[in-house]
């Protein structure tokens, strides 16, 4: 601003601070609006997670779906906010919070997320409710429970308080009656009087109820059927009365003889109508609604999936697994944060028209899925898995082709069939004379199963090493097929076994031999990452990729055991049995050391396998085991091999042909200081810490002073 | 802007040449290192800084940058070297500069000190350098942004101790103050206190992710109180 000749200095005071003042609210200005597209345009390519084990970033797979999604998704945190919490709701609730930032930027455009704290937000929380019942599926639900109540208000409710009018003016019509009558006739009054008692209560009850902030329609049903329940066994109970009087007459008065006689006839067009609103109130469907809102009580720390006509609940416990999972009070650090896999999992299932299904396809033997519910009935061994499936939005079915001829039908029908092949369980040996108890597998088994396959099967073969009859090895009952359709064969007489040299020649079994863990992995998209979780393969064998592969058939190796000394491929179980007890052990001759395929991926046109050496690689006790390891947040539990889960899933996943949905949620590794609190390494520390290195600074500070005094 | 240099390096000389730099230094390293031996070094504790420089830094910041510049501009105004200084050929711009660089360095120089509880973490765990680094790069642009807001009041006022005790109270207002209401705020006001938070930006450093809005707000907001430092330094003239 231009300061003239003629001006005071005053003047030139009052035009220099208005220039300042102008300057700076520009400067503010500018600032802010530099802030405001920062925030506005922060999406993941702006974000750059620089720890090793990428803990603040999504993994790719869900990076990629969330970039891919065709429709708007909202997502609302209701973890509560109060002065009275503990440490451990702060931290769960910014560690949600954080999450859902990172969904949020992940695709701006089509995903929104909200955090409601339910003791305060209101307003908010209304606004979620009524959007849940607008919801199609659920205000579809909802009218028919609507249904339910309107024709109850206006017609049963009339019906009823007509005919207990009726009945109420009839009793009062009688007059002083002998002493039997008057008791009879006084149980019918009472039955009826507090018929209409009920009434009112009942139809001001469903009133508060479709009052409520969520109208309880569920609540205001389950009222109406047992009044239903009570008027008919009331009304009944007093037309039995007139049955038996019918039978039996003359032993009451004329006119109350005539009442009860009456009474079944009277009744039964009202009987009739109760009974078919009662066959009707028995066919409506769940309202799930109600569920939803259930779970998103004021303290439930839940957060809601939404899509425009569709929602999901992922509950505390689900997000927050305790590593004791019988300990439901566990605190924040006896916890593990499964968010990721859950929201993600949680949008697939809201954003995927179709499932594709999952069927574990076995002969003879246990069920896999489902069991330990009997007294000293084993757990089934693929129960949790079953969980994790279906979180990745798998269906997931059984199929025991020694009992069933045909697939069991999947209602609704997936998208594809995926299956996972287990080998068929050895009948035991039976007595002389007596009938299998479950007959061989045969080639009429293999041809349900093939024929459920189809030209373009997609299926994951899982298979190891098995004790058979009298010690030996069990042969492979697939192998044929694999070998012949697919150019893979597993060296089913040979177990993969790790022993520790301790000497030429000499070695001893460590813990566990038949787990191994130094496992490599190609660069297959399904085992591309799994080189930095830990992966252990039980009662693993070899398998021979036949070269040339048959026409039209492409062959990946996935894994193998590199050639280390003391893992060998072993035939003989007992030879080493038997050494057990001796202070070393000595290879067998026909055991050898070598790199040992133990998994390929094979591809022919549109149908794919994947073949596994280790039957019991995803298995629960396997896949799912735990140990308690010494953290920041002192001792915890932590998964022992998420590299078996994530290597299953991945398979699942490569068959269905979605590769961008693999390791949804990896699990991350943490890493503690190892020192002991008593050692020298800690006082030693502890000293550089208080004295050494502040005193260099502080004897810095006095020759400096010393120099400059001089 | 080449006499930015000058200056910064008189600064510098001011700093490696005064005991009291050196006494803030060994407080300094005091603080950080009993919150290292009671929040990091632990039997099974995280094998990273995270705690100490991600927590516990911001807290001994806002007391101890107050300290380092409340004598920035206040010392040249109450000992009338400031009217040397203005009629050297430098500007006002220059002058605030080179006092900034030369104070960054100084604090670069403190930061660097704290290098050696990485080295400590390094020898007894797997230390994640990455993350390290992030925290660090936080911590400078934390310690920028205090600093210009130190010199600003050190540019406002005469009285050194007013200019720390501003800055302190400005600081620990928004770093801390801020997060808490934020906390019991709901809706738009939320969103408000929370941008408002320089511990929520800072936050995000801590935990190893590098954020370019928290970057652009730290750098500008940097660059606000240079400004009005600069304003500040002007307007002495029109006294």
């Amino acid at each position: 601003m231009a300061v003239s000749g003629g001006q005071s200095s005053e003047g030139r005071r009052v035009v220099v601070g208005i220039n300042v003042g102008l300057m700076i609210v520009l400067a503010v200005a500018l600032v802010a609006g530099l802030q405001w597209i920062g925030y506005a345009y922060s999406t993941n390519a702006t974000r750059l997670d620089l720890t090793s084990s990428g803990v603040n970033s999504l993994s790719d797979g869900t990076v990629k779906l969330l970039a891919g999604l065709d429709r708007n998704v909202r997502i609302t945190s209701t973890y509560f906010t109060t002065d009275l919490e503990d440490e451990d709701q702060a931290r769960y609730r910014a560690t949600v919070d954080d999450l859902i930032d990172l969904y949020r930027v992940s695709n701006r455009s089509k995903i929104v997320t909200e955090t409601i704290n339910p003791l305060q937000d209101h307003e908010k929380r209304k606004a979620m409710v009524d959007r849940l019942a607008r919801m199609e599926r659920f205000d579809k639900q909802a009218e028919s429970y609507r249904e339910v109540i309107n024709t109850f208000q206006d017609a049963v409710a009339p019906e009823i308080g007509e005919l207990v009018g009726g009945e109420l003016a009839r009793l009062e019509a009688f007059g002083a009656l002998a002493d039997t009558d008057a008791r009879l006739i006084s149980q019918v009054r009472q039955l009826c009087e507090r018929i209409q008692q009920d009434m009112v209560i009942t139809s001001r009850e469903i009133t508060d109820a479709q009052a409520s902030e969520t109208p309880a329609y569920g609540a205001a049903t389950t009222i109406i059927r047992q009044v239903y329940t009570q008027v008919t066994q009331m009304l009944t109970s007093i037309g039995d009365v007139g049955t038996q009087v019918a039978a039996s007459p003359g032993q009451l008065s004329p006119p109350v003889e005539e009442f009860f006689s009456g009474a079944a006839e009277r009744y039964q067009p009202l009987l009739d109508d109760l009974k078919q609103h009662q066959e009707k109130l028995g066919t409506l469907p769940q309202l799930e609604l109600e569920d939803i809102l259930r779970q998103l009580g004021p303290m439930a720390n839940a957060v809601l999936v939404e899509t425009d006509k569709d929602a999901r609940i992922v509950d505390f416990r689900s997000m927050w697994p305790a590593s004791d999972p019988n300990n439901s009070r566990a605190a924040f650090k006896d916890r593990r944060f499964a968010g990721e896999q859950k929201l993600t999992a949680a949008i697939l299932q809201l954003t995927q028209e179709q499932q594709p299904a999952v069927v574990f396809v076995r002969f003879g033997g246990t069920p896999l899925l489902m069991g330990g519910f009997m007294p000293g009935q084993p757990p089934a061994p693929y129960a949790q898995m079953k969980g994790f499936l279906e979180d990745v939005n798998f269906s997931v079915h059984e199929w025991d082709l020694s009992t069933q001829e045909e697939m069991p039908g999947i209602d609704p029908e997936p998208s594809r069939v995926i299956f996972v092949v287990f080998p068929p369980v050895q009948p035991p040996p039976t007595q002389m004379g007596q009938p299998p108890q479950q007959p061989p597998f045969t080639d009429a088994d293999l041809a349900k199963l093939t024929s459920a396959m189809g030209q373009n099967g997609r299926a994951l073969f899982l298979a190891g090493y098995s004790m058979g009859q009298f010690g030996m090895a069990a042969p492979y009952a697939y192998n044929e097929y694999l070998k012949e359709n697919w150019g893979l064969e597993l060296v089913a007489d040979r177990l993969l076994l790790r022993a520790a040299r301790v000497g030429p020649e000499k070695y001893q079994f460590q813990q566990a031999p038949i787990l191994l863990d130094h496992v490599e992995f190609s660069n297959h998209p399904v085992v591309e990452s799994l080189g930095r979780m830990r992966c252990i393969l039980p009662f693993a064998c070899p398998v021979t990729l036949h070269s040339p592969a048959p026409e039209g058939v492409t062959v990946e190796r996935l894994a193998w055991i590199p050639r280390t000394e003391g893992l060998w491929a072993i035939k003989d179980v007992n030879y080493y049995v038997q050494q057990q007890g001796n202070e070393f052990i000595v290879r067998g001759e026909e055991d050898h050391e070598g790199e040992f395929t133990v998994a390929a991926a094979a591809s022919s046109g549109d149908a794919k396998i994947i073949f596994v050496s280790s039957a019991e690689f995803a298995t629960d006790r396997t896949a799912l085991a735990t140990e308690m390891v010494l953290t920041s947040r002192g001792l915890s539990f932590r998964e022992r091999n998420p590299g078996n889960v994530a290597w299953f899933i991945n398979s699942l996943h490569w068959l269905n042909d979605n590769t961008e949905w693999m390791d949804l949620g990896t699990p991350v590794d943490e890493s503690t200081l190892a020192v002991e609190s008593n050692s020298t390494a800690m006082s030693f520390v502890r000293v550089l810490a208080w004295f050494i290195w502040p005193g260099v600074a502080f004897v810095s500070g006095v020759i400096v002073w010393w120099v400059r005094r001089s | 802007m080449r006499n930015v240099s000058p200056v910064m390096q008189r600064e510098l000389n001011g700093f490696f040449t005064s005991p009291i730099a050196y006494v803030v230094l060994t407080i300094y390293l005091i603080v950080s290192g009993m919150f290292f031996m009671s929040e990091t070094f632990v039997p099974g504790g995280e094998s990273s800084l995270r705690v100490l420089l991600g927590n516990y830094m911001p807290i001994i910041l806002v007391y101890i940058l107050p300290l380092l510049t409340m004598r920035l501009l206040s010392e040249e105004f109450r000992s009338g070297t400031i009217e040397t200084l203005m009629t050297a050929p430098v500007s006002e711009t220059d002058v605030v500069l080179g006092k900034f660089l030369g104070t960054i360095v100084f604090f670069g120089v403190m930061l660097a000190s704290t290098l050696i509880f990485a080295g400590v973490v390094a020898r007894f765990g797997r230390l994640d350098t990455g993350l390290l680094f992030c925290n660090y790069l936080g911590l400078i642009l934390l310690g920028s942004m205090y600093i210009s807001v130190g010199l600003f009041f050190s540019a406002c006022t005469r009285n050194q101790i007013v200019a720390a005790i501003c800055s302190f109270v400005l600081l620990a207002v928004f770093t801390y103050l801020v997060t808490w209401l934020a906390r019991d705020a709901s809706g738009t006001w939320r969103l408000i206190l929370l941008h408002l938070s320089v511990f929520d930006h800072f936050n995000e450093f801590a935990r190893g992710l590098v954020d370019l809005n928290h970057v652009i707000f730290f750098l500008t907001t940097t660059g606000l109180f240079l400004f009005l430092s600069v304003k500040a330094l002007e307007t002495r003239r029109w006294r």
